[in-house]
């Protein structure tokens, strides 16, 4: 206990006004904590950490955690990490978006960023919807479900965000759940201390406004489901029967430069040549 | 560079796009991100051919303009002077961002060279139809600073002045070009350093501990430190607090709606910048602005030799609108013409300004051509 | 040698289609009376679709003081290298203006009043570099226009040119000026003729004159 009341103490924010914005029995708190305890094993100095978050439930983390914090628009921080990266390559970058904001109004931006392989860890909060805005179907809830605006189940197939990054170009993509916590922690750690783009996936539940609509009955057993559904990668690719499981774990690991590295390289080059570089 | 340092004044045939480029370059940008569209392009081009050779210069191509607004925001929260050109579409697409920064006070420099029409338009014809958006196409009531240059000069000076005033008064500045001020090549000086001035922000004196990234201050404009400097605070698009957290309490809301907007008010006459050509006894005014201003001043000496008392204000500064200036010479002259390349949007402040005062007459051409001075000429001699 | 000569406002543009190189001969016609000779100089261009492929011109305002308006109103050279420019533009001359075609590819002229040399076919058999047609239209503009420089109008081919197309250049300047020198008159006397005066520009209709931008 005395361990996270250092943690807590050392990197929430005490002048920000508490309590948190967040549901009883909302993970968004566990992704939180996974990237506190992550900047604290990296031993990352406060000063250098840079959270951007976009608009959404997860998006609100930012306003909690003792780092330089940005609270972007809706789908854009991405855009936003991208500048503050090549233009400070010494900060270490690290995106918080929802599944809507990431996959649909930032789709866009997520897929270039891939491409671009920009220096940012992105960590996208799947919840399956749009928590925020009171329940309504985003691009991640599954075939079937119930939302606000989805009432007769949702007729349009999901994405995969993992495969979608992987397509996309990422140097590294990995998924984890907020039930297995420490396994996350190992994700996050690992995304973060890598060159490039970096995608974690978190699997998340929102029993306020997806559970409830989908015979959950509460949060724990939002939870159960996780803890059923989530399988470790190696395992996953074993089994017979995948109906009903989702691997998570290292997807894609290459060790592209980034790209404020490639441009540092380029103008290394030039000042060489004789310009005016550096 | 410093001011000391004695490089040659160099003379160049540039487009006014280039001189924009130039401009900036001067005032100390070294963050470029845009994405490309007539008539604004050059900007860019020339930015992705120099920023390289600048010291730590990054230029970036995105995948849209809402991007790359988005990219300039983060580049400036991280301290440097950063710049996007576009047109219209792009414009539009920008509009949350340049918001964005308005909320958070993030100086900018956003160029738009105004094409002609709505939606797609007219890629490669002027227009003055952006004004209007430049200064309220942002939702919700925001303070904005828009400029308007006329000539490759004047392109350069003003994008050198939108620079220092966006970090001046930590806010995003607009600056107007239509597509004629941007594809006309001239003869320019290039200014030496030293031979101008640069504006940064401010930075601040206390420690960290004590800094309130939007606190009340006697200019209004909180100082700003780069990400990463030992500065740690929160940005958010939300209405804050002084210290930058979300917040609703109606107090805490006026009061930093209110600074917004009195950061600006209060130096109105630092902002306005207008040019006087043949106004000290004129009883005919025209009031023009961008490539317009060019035709006008030809039109008023015309007028002049024709025995007309014609005279000229060309603006520089669209918004805040140059109230002052405007409204002491409505009470002077008979007749005021305001020729634009749309159906009439700086007219409509002129109007306001008026109100019953004299006669303000309107030329509007929409058809994607230059007004020209004997279209001016005609309606006022 | 020629005397640096006031300039009121002497307007040219050069006309003809895509490819012939003539956003380029305008930029460079442009830069050296600008910073080479020290005239102001106002240069626009046709730009978008029609920059590609069809219709292409460079128009430019040269003189002694600040320019207002930039564009072209009424011309004193016209370069015409195309037949439909010079349909399209042959109005625009003032009484005065110099129409200067290339015969091989504008066969009939509106007027009977022009200057023509085969720039075209010049470049082709004479300079072996088709593309240094529009160079060797500067060098035969530069003597016609008489406030123009010979050696400062090269000085300024050379700056805008990459090194290794320099000597082709240099070859099609000399020949369009020395072709110019042995054809043509040189029209000083009609240029510096009374102009049509200012005020008679107001009543023009001018709409007419820029619906081909
Ligand atoms: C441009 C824009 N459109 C819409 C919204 C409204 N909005 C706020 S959050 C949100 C969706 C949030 O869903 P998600 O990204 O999944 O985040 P969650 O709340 O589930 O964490 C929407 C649509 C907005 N803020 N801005
Ligand atoms: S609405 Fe859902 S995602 Fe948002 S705080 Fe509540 S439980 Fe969490
Ligand atoms: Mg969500």
């Amino acid at each position: 206990m005395a361990e996270v009341t250092q943690l807590i103490h050392q990197y929430l924010r005490h002048n920000k006004k508490f309590p948190l914005v967040f549901c009883p029995g909302c993970g968004i708190g566990i992704v939180l904590g996974s990237l506190v305890r992550s900047v604290h094993a990296l031993d990352i100095p406060k000063d250098d950490m840079v959270v951007v978050a976009g608009i959404g439930c997860s998006g609100r983390i930012a306003a909690y955690v003792d780092f330089n914090t940005v609270h972007a628009t809706h789908g854009r921080a991405l855009t936003l990490a991208t500048g503050i990266k090549m233009a400070s390559p010494h900060l270490r970058v690290l995106t918080v978006m929802g599944d809507g904001d990431a996959l649909s109004i930032g789709g866009n931006h997520l897929i270039h960023a891939a491409r671009r392989n920009i220096g940012v860890t992105a960590l996208v909060v799947n919840n399956f919807i749009y928590g925020m805005t009171g329940g309504q179907c985003s691009p991640t809830t599954p075939f079937g479900s119930y939302t606000h605006t989805s009432p007769q189940g949702q007729m349009e197939k999901s994405f995969d965000v993992v495969e979608m990054a992987r397509a996309a170009g990422a140097n590294g993509v990995y998924r984890g759940s907020v039930f297995h916590a420490k396994a996350l922690d190992g994700l996050v750690q690992r995304a973060m201390s890598r060159p490039g783009f970096n995608l974690v996936e978190v699997m998340t539940p929102c029993f306020t406004q997806y559970g409830r609509g989908n015979r959950f009955r509460s949060p724990v057993e939002m939870f159960q489901w996780l803890k059923d559904t989530m399988t470790p990668r190696e395992v996953y690719e074993k089994l017979e029967d995948k109906t009903g499981k989702l691997p998570m774990g290292v997807f894609v690991e290459h060790d592209e430069p980034g790209l404020e590295q490639r441009h540092a390289a380029m103008r290394q080059a030039l000042a060489d040549k004789g310009g005016a570089g550096s | 560079m410093s001011a000391m340092q004695r490089k040659k004044r160099t003379e160049a045939f540039l487009l006014g796009n280039e001189a924009v480029a130039e401009g900036a370059l001067l005032a100390g940008c070294t963050f470029f991100a845009g994405y490309p569209i007539t008539p604004s392009t050059e900007i860019m081009e020339v930015m992705a051919r120099r920023l390289p050779h600048v010291e730590n210069g990054v230029f970036l191509q995105m995948e849209d303009e809402i991007a790359s607004a988005g990219a300039i925001i983060g580049a400036s929260l991280a301290g440097r002077k950063a710049m996007t050109a576009t047109s219209g579409p792009g414009f539009s697409l920008m509009q949350e961002q340049i918001g964005y920064a308005c909320m958070t006070e993030t100086p900018l420099v956003i160029v738009n060279v105004m094409r002609g029409g709505s939606s797609t338009g007219l890629p490669t014809s002027p227009g003055q139809g952006d004004v209007q958006q430049a200064r309220w196409g942002a939702h919700g009531d925001h303070p904005i600073i828009v400029f308007s240059a006329s000539d490759v000069r004047e392109c350069l000076e003003m994008a050198i002045t939108a620079f220092n005033y966006a970090e001046k008064y930590r806010t995003p500045v607009i600056l107007l070009l239509d597509e004629i001020t941007a594809h006309t090549r001239e003869k320019i000086e290039i200014p030496r350093p030293g031979e101008f001035e640069v504006l940064s922000r401010l930075l601040p004196t206390m420690p960290p501990e004590w800094y309130k990234p939007y606190e009340e201050t006697v200019r209004g404009v909180p100082p700003m430190p780069p990400i990463g400097t030992g500065y740690r605070f929160h940005v958010t698009g939300l209405t804050h607090d002084p210290l930058g957290f979300p917040t609703s309490r109606p107090d805490e809301v006026k009061a930093v709606t209110e600074r917004m907007f009195r950061k600006i008010d209060r130096f109105f006459h630092d902002i306005q910048i207008v040019d006087h050509d043949l106004t000290e006894d004129c009883d005919t005014l025209v009031i023009a602005y961008g490539s317009v201003a060019r035709s006008a001043r030809l039109a008023v000496r015309q007028a002049r030799e024709a025995g007309v008392k014609a005279g000229l204000l060309s603006l520089k500064t669209l918004f805040p609108f140059p109230r002052p200036q405007v409204e002491k010479l409505l009470r002077t002259c008979k007749l005021v013409l305001v020729p634009e390349m749309n159906m009439g949007q700086i007219s409509r402040e002129v109007k306001r300004v008026n109100s019953g005062i004299t006669t303000i007459r309107t030329l509007n051409r929409v058809d994607g051509q230059i007004i020209t001075p004997s279209q001016i000429l005609k309606e006022i001699a | 040698m020629k005397e640096q000569i006031t300039l009121d406002r002497f307007e040219i543009r050069l006309s003809g289609l895509g490819g012939q190189g003539i956003l380029t001969l305008g930029k460079l016609l442009g830069h050296a009376l600008a910073l080479g000779h020290g005239y102001q100089v106002t240069q626009t261009q046709s730009y978008g679709p029609e920059a590609r492929g069809g219709a292409s011109r460079a128009d430019l305002v040269v003189s002694s003081h600040p320019i207002s308006y930039p564009k072209t109103e009424r011309l004193d050279l016209l370069v015409a290298l195309s037949q439909e420019a010079c349909n399209s533009y042959h109005h625009l001359l003032k009484k005065s203006g110099v129409l200067l075609v290339d015969t091989g590819l504008v066969k009939q002229t509106p007027t009977n009043v022009f200057l023509g040399l085969p720039f075209t076919d010049l470049a082709l058999t004479r300079v072996k570099v088709p593309q240094a047609m529009n160079t060797v239209v500067l060098g035969a503009v530069t003597f016609l226009m008489p406030f123009a420089k010979r050696d400062v109008m090269r000085k300024s081919l050379l700056a805008n040119l990459p090194e290794k197309i320099h000597k082709a250049n240099l070859k099609a300047f000399s020949l369009g000026y020395d072709q110019a020198r042995r054809l043509l008159t040189q029209p000083i006397a009609l240029w510096t003729g009374e102009d049509e005066d200012t005020a008679k520009r107001g009543d023009m209709n001018l709409t007419d004159i820029m619906v081909e931008d």
